[in-house]
């Protein structure tokens, strides 16, 4: 498979008067062609933030502070406004949280579709038959008749849908998605799914998918990176993810979710909060919550290193990590090792 | 649960309409009036010390409900009875002398604070308001709370402001347990948290219940949730319960199809595992022109012509398992 996108050591800040924020801290990874890459984490760990600087589309004052990112071998960072503008739809494309809030009211959903292909210079007539097969494509019923409505019409899984269409709107080879199922009920939150997985397949795309759920990873993404306090603390695909986590926050995060053998029980929840950006501990960041910690987690900042080939994690004590149980167990995997570490 | 505990509350044929804006036109053809019916002739009961789920799209009536149920509301017809003591129609200080039995947690720990008033007054407010306990004994009881929330005394005199999430939810849970309420009402009090914050907040919930033997009414989308911390369920659409059950039981064999939809549409925390086997199309109808028949026979997938005509009741299909169908699963 060929390397379609690479962040290299990324940095965003968002300086203010009274402190820095280190949003982003040394996010490296890869996004292959045709595959669907999740960025999981909690709010404010930095996920969105790394996929809003893959398009130059950091809010004020954040700004990349480090690092390349490599799309087709171009530094977007060092790219000016003129040449970001080719990248941005035509190759690249974004979806956002909220369909209620990113998709303007006072323009018919038509212009607001018509604006993905301006640069095509097509006929009106062509334009509007670009629209309605797009809409078709996402799975708008009589896109004839919607495409002259505006945003206020349209249902939120419509909308979602409508915003979809528009970020296709230009055949990206990339599509970036921030949270696109969360604001969803669950129902069309399945549906939103089924559609994006489709389209993958479809049009041979690669989507980048951040989220909180791991649920969500769970049925969409090839390969996963969990991301903790501005840092990638692991990365690996999404079966071994979640047969054998090697980090003790994928494993909270895993111990604290309920289901269907829960009830009843206390689950085991990570105590704590997340740490404040701006004032992070001496050594590893996850070490103040963490059941593992021990004297070296408070000094030294772990590197992230290679615990399996292709298993990337970012822990001092991989002779305890190698031990956890995951949520799944992989068939044809002889399990050796006991269930040592689940109490 | 059991059907041997005292029963705390009873809803009966409760419904909850909004009146819509009519414009000088309809008045003028003389059009009937139309309504919003956010909550439609729902009857349940809640017993002593459990924790009954609340689940459906949003949109379908739940915070209309369980606001309509403590009288943030006036209900259009039917009754809530608390205790044997029918509330449906109270005022004024009747009410007033009601309101410490039944507090509310809310979905959203960030609006549901005053950001000017320090932790503190936050919880000391509902005891002097309420004359709960002496004001010599205030000091004391704010601490108790706060404790039993998982806080400290220390934190009382700082603001909302400058705490996270999880703990503002605390504040909140100290705040609606602070008058001893035999019911509570639990309005997505996890959704707006972090997955690692989510899990302190349920297992505080879950100790609270069973230390107070509280009764919960816990409104949530997440099924995962409501599986966990719930003893019996029940799942509404556009405005009406189509299932009651025991919650092994709603989720291991639903009886009705759209119980079946919402079990199966989470998804599922297994990558081996992707058919997506049963999804459902379209989205719920709006509530203003509600299909004919049962509600939900635009989507069902086992819709026959008796569906589109006769509204099903809601009948009893195993010893307390009620559902509204035509044809249960």
């Amino acid at each position: 498979m060929e390397k379609l996108l690479e962040v290299k050591d990324l940095h965003v800040a968002f300086p203010s008067k009274q402190e820095t924020v280190h949003a982003v801290d040394g996010v490296s990874f890869e996004v292959f062609e045709g595959e669907t890459f999740g960025l999981v984490g909690e709010s404010g760990c930095g996920k969105s933030q790394t996929l809003r600087s893959i398009l130059g589309l950091l809010k004020q004052p954040g700004r990349v502070t480090g690092g390349e990112i490599l799309y087709k071998g171009a530094d977007i960072t060092k790219m000016n406004q003129r040449a970001l503008q080719k990248v941005r739809g035509k190759e690249i494309s974004l979806i956002f949280q909220e369909p209620m809030t990113s998709l303007n009211p006072v323009l018919r959903i038509r212009t607001q579709m018509y604006e993905a292909f301006e640069r095509e210079k097509l006929t009106k007539e062509e334009k509007r038959q670009r629209a309605i097969e797009l809409l078709k494509l996402v799975g708008i019923p009589s896109p004839e008749t919607r495409l002259d409505e505006y945003p206020h019409q349209f249902s939120g899984g419509m909308r979602q849908r409508a915003m979809i269409a528009i970020a296709l709107g230009a055949k990206p080879k990339l599509l970036l998605a921030d949270e696109p199922t969360t604001a969803l009920d669950v129902t069309i939150q399945d549906q939103i799914m089924k559609l994006l997985n489709q389209l993958k397949q479809e049009l041979g795309m690669s989507i980048i998918l951040v989220t909180h759920d791991l649920g969500v990873i769970a049925q969409m993404c090839d390969r996963v990176a969990v991301m903790y306090a501005g840092q990638i603390v692991e990365m690996t695909d999404t079966v071994t993810l979640f047969s054998k986590p090697r980090h003790p926050y994928t494993y909270g995060l895993m111990g604290s979710l309920p289901n269907e053998d829960t009830a009843g029980t206390t689950l085991e929840a990570i105590q704590g909060s997340p740490p404040n950006l701006a004032n992070l501990p001496e050594g590893c960041p996850f070490a103040p919550r963490c059941k593992f910690a021990c004297d070296i987690c408070h000094k030294e900042r772990p590197e992230i290193t290679e615990v399996e080939p292709g298993h990337f994690a970012r822990c001092h004590r991989p002779e305890i990590t190698q031990n956890f149980q995951g949520l799944i167990q992989v068939p044809g995997q002889a399990d050796g090792k006991e269930e040592a570490s689940h109490e | 649960m059991s059907e041997s505990r005292p029963l705390l509350l009873e809803v009966d044929h409760l419904c909850k309409w909004f009146p819509l804006k009519r414009t000088i036109g309809d008045v003028v053809q003389k059009k009937e009036k139309a309504y919003l019916k956010a909550v439609n002739d729902v009857s349940f009961q809640l017993y002593k010390g459990e924790n009954l789920g609340l689940v459906g799209e949003s949109g379908c009536g739940k915070s209309t409900l369980a606001r309509t149920i403590l009288r943030l509301y006036e209900p259009t017809s039917g009754t809530v009875k608390l205790n044997g003591q029918d509330i449906s129609h109270m005022k004024g200080s009747q009410l007033r002398k009601l309101r410490p039995q039944m507090q509310m947690i809310f979905q959203d720990p960030y609006s549901s604070l005053n950001p000017r008033m320090s932790v503190y007054d936050t919880i000391a407010e509902m005891l002097k308001v309420h004359n709960m306990v002496p004001a010599s004994e205030i000091p004391a009881r704010v601490e108790e709370l706060l404790t039993m929330s998982g806080l400290s005394m220390d934190i009382a005199q700082r603001f909302p402001g400058e705490f996270s999430g999880g703990q503002r939810q605390r504040i909140g849970i100290a705040r609606a347990l602070s008058l001893k309420p035999a019911f509570i009402v639990a309005d997505e009090p996890v959704s707006a948290l972090d997955v690692s914050i989510q899990a302190q907040i349920i297992n505080l919930l879950s100790k609270l219940q069973q230390e107070l033997d509280l009764t919960v009414l816990f409104i949530s989308h997440d099924l995962r949730v409501v599986r966990h911390i719930t003893h019996r369920v029940m799942v509404m659409y556009l405005g009406s319960n189509v299932e009651v059950g025991p919650t092994e039981e709603i989720f291991k064999h639903p009886a009705h199809p759209y119980t079946q939809v919402l079990t199966k549409a989470a998804p599922k925390l297994d990558p081996l595992n992707r058919q997506r086997d049963y999804a459902i199309e379209g989205e719920p109808p709006s509530p203003i022109n509600t299909p004919s028949g049962c509600k939900f026979h635009p989507r069902c997938p086992y819709c026959t012509d008796k569906c589109r005509t006769e509204v099903p009741e809601l009948k009893e299909i195993a010893p307390g398992h009620l559902c509204a169908c035509h044809y249960p699963l």
